[in-house]
């Protein structure tokens, strides 16, 4: 007797076949993996934890497409390698689809004084809002020291010094105006929408 | 006619898949810049080029996103596999960087050996379909305010002469020197790094 497979078994099997593959991606990876398509900035020639090797930062589009996460990968000073990464996310707002005047960048402060660890500095320049802020890492996580730009068209420029507990907030045809703030926001989840000065926000 | 139903639901073709990827393996990022580089569909969105680390770990894969110009989305259109060398045991010498190159734009991958002093840049003809390689230059440090010396240096295009014919010029271990013709351009997708003559290769 030949065994005939049932209409509802060739369906199945043809689905298994058919279906999208699941969602892997092409070998050597640890979970979480990032879409390839979402990064917009990258720089590893700076030593941010002061072992004497460059480590490396990554920024990545989240899946809303509405911030930028931060990807932190360190060195270990044991094996020159990098630790696992430290995901930052929504540490910066963007806006898709990226036209060409989007523009993601990742750059240092310091670095003049080898006893002291370099500081990133990330930035996105949008048809909505340009922010630039220099980062530091502290015990429990990594918090902004500094940040100047406009979140939206209408908003004034601000210019924030979380270590001087001051800033300044510039508006079009005014005169600047200096206003105290309070301690340095970590950076956590869409830090902006409420541990930033509502002067800034327009 | 339920086979056929079938065979129509499950023969449609998947929507592309998002290629996913380790931080870890990300080695440079190149999407934007101040003048409008990376854009090779001219639609106005940017597209973008990525170097990352191979699947088997011993080489430097490069991948192109082309954007969408309804929706500027990106898709991954076309892949180097091998472009550049990688060894695990070079971490802290070898650096790896894309940038614009200084005429055209057009995205470079660099690989350079602060130990061997040896560099190696291959700017890419990016293009939606059928990328390919634009010329490939090999430069040795020498000492410190001199000039580099020049290994290898590969022209398969070159849009600013007119009357253009491709030529290469390498220079041996002991110095001897040979010009050819490399031909037409390879294209990207079947580009290995091991195609270079050995002056060439860092």
């Amino acid at each position: 007797m030949t065994y005939a497979p049932s209409f509802l078994t060739r369906l199945a099997l043809l689905a298994a076949v058919s279906l999208p593959a699941p969602l892997v991606a092409d070998g050597l990876e640890t979970a979480p993996l990032i879409d390839i398509t979402h990064l917009v900035g990258e720089a590893s020639d700076q030593d941010m934890n002061g072992d004497g090797l460059n480590d490396r930062l990554l920024l990545v589009i989240n899946d809303v497409g509405d911030a930028v996460d931060m990807i932190v990968l360190m060195s270990d000073p044991q094996t020159g390698a990098f630790a696992p990464p430290q995901f930052v996310r929504t540490v910066l707002p963007t806006e898709l689809p990226r036209h060409n005047y989007n523009l993601h960048q990742i750059n240092y402060a310091g670095g003049s004084d080898p006893k002291v660890a370099v500081q990133p500095v990330i930035t996105v320049f949008g048809p909505q809002s340009r922010m630039e802020l220099v980062l530091k890492q502290a015990a429990d996580g990594w918090q902004i020291d500094r940040l100047s730009g406009a979140m939206a068209v209408d908003a004034p420029e601000c210019r924030l010094n979380y270590a001087a507990g001051r800033g300044v907030v510039i508006r079009v045809r005014q005169d600047s105006e200096y206003i105290s703030i309070g301690a340095a926001p970590k950076l956590r989840p869409y830090w902006w929408q409420d541990g930033l000065a509502a002067v800034c926000l327009g | 006619m339920r086979w056929l139903t079938a065979f129509l639901l499950f023969a449609t073709p998947a929507m592309a898949e998002p290629l996913l990827i380790a931080p870890e393996r990300v080695l440079g990022v190149f999407d934007a810049n101040e003048y409008a580089g990376n854009d090779w569909n001219r639609d106005e969105y940017q597209d973008l080029t990525v170097i990352a680390i191979s699947q088997s770990g011993d080489a430097v894969d490069l991948y192109l996103a082309t954007s969408d110009p309804v929706t500027g989305a990106l898709t991954v259109t076309d892949v180097a596999y091998g472009i550049l060398p990688y060894d695990p045991d070079r971490i802290g010498d070898v650096r790896y960087e894309i940038f614009p190159s200084h005429e055209t734009y057009d995205p470079v991958v660099g690989y350079n050996s602060e130990v061997s002093g040896k560099s190696l840049y291959i700017r890419i003809g990016a293009r939606e379909v059928g990328s390919d390689i634009m010329d490939v230059l090999a430069l040795t440090s020498t000492e410190p305010g001199q000039p580099s010396k020049t290994n290898c240096e590969i022209w398969f295009v070159n849009i600013f002469e007119e009357n253009f014919v491709p030529h290469a010029t390498v220079l041996s271990p002991d110095g001897e020197e040979t010009t050819y013709n490399p031909g037409a351009p390879p294209l990207l997708a079947d580009w290995h790094h091991t195609d270079l003559p050995n002056p060439c290769l860092p």
